[in-house]
């Protein structure tokens, strides 16, 4: 982690459903506003950690709760979280900025504030990734089609 | 998966802290549309 600097972003590796609309949190659904700084505000003992509705009594995220915006330290594991996540939408793994109040963990970091900071897409369009560079403003490319692992060879 | 999981994923807090950046890594909006103008009879 290079957090060395309070005046800079960390940055952390994390995923998201790409719809038609934008960008959503996998875990809850929720939409990550294109230009707009994303805040992490508590829900707890509802249904969901972020909404629109006001935050139930303490900042985000808290050490002892489980509230905030997830990322990880290293790509691998956010890679393998989006393997776990395939399931016919297409997913972007990409490098978030976070900052504001920031707890950092073994694997990774709960923030209060983020904004994704460039993308790729597991599968997609073209089209669909010049619609989400223009929107939200990063840098979006596609990956190549997975190798099978049994392609070639024999 | 939920965000208990995910807590699971990425382990035990080590420490806090507050990162607050001179300027937040947002970018601008996109600037509102211009508005239909009728077009002006000569």
């Amino acid at each position: 982690m290079s957090a060395g600097d309070p005046q800079e972003p960390v940055v952390g590796w994390r995923i998201w459903r790409v719809t038609g609309g934008g960008l959503r949190a996998t875990v809850w659904d929720t939409l990550w506003p294109a230009r707009e700084r994303f805040d992490a505000r508590c829900r707890r003992g509802s249904a969901a950690y972020w909404a629109d509705e006001p935050p139930a009594g303490h900042r985000a995220p808290d050490p002892g709760c489980d509230c905030g915006v997830y990322a990880f330290k290293r790509r691998e594991d956010a890679e393998q979280l989006a393997r776990e996540k395939v399931d016919g939408d297409v997913i972007a793994v990409g490098r978030v900025s976070l900052w504001g109040r920031v707890i950092e963990t073994e694997l990774g970091f709960r923030a209060e504030r983020a904004y994704p900071y460039d993308l790729v897409l597991l599968g997609g369009s073209d089209e669909l990734a010049r619609r989400i560079r223009q929107e939200y403003a990063v840098d979006v490319s596609i990956a190549p089609p997975a190798v099978p692992l049994h392609a070639g060879g024999g | 998966m939920t965000s208990k999981s995910l807590m699971a994923d990425i382990g035990d807090p080590i420490r806090e802290i507050e990162i607050e950046p001179a300027e937040e890594p947002v970018p601008a909006p996109l600037p509102l549309p211009e508005p239909a103008q009728e077009p002006v009879p000569a």
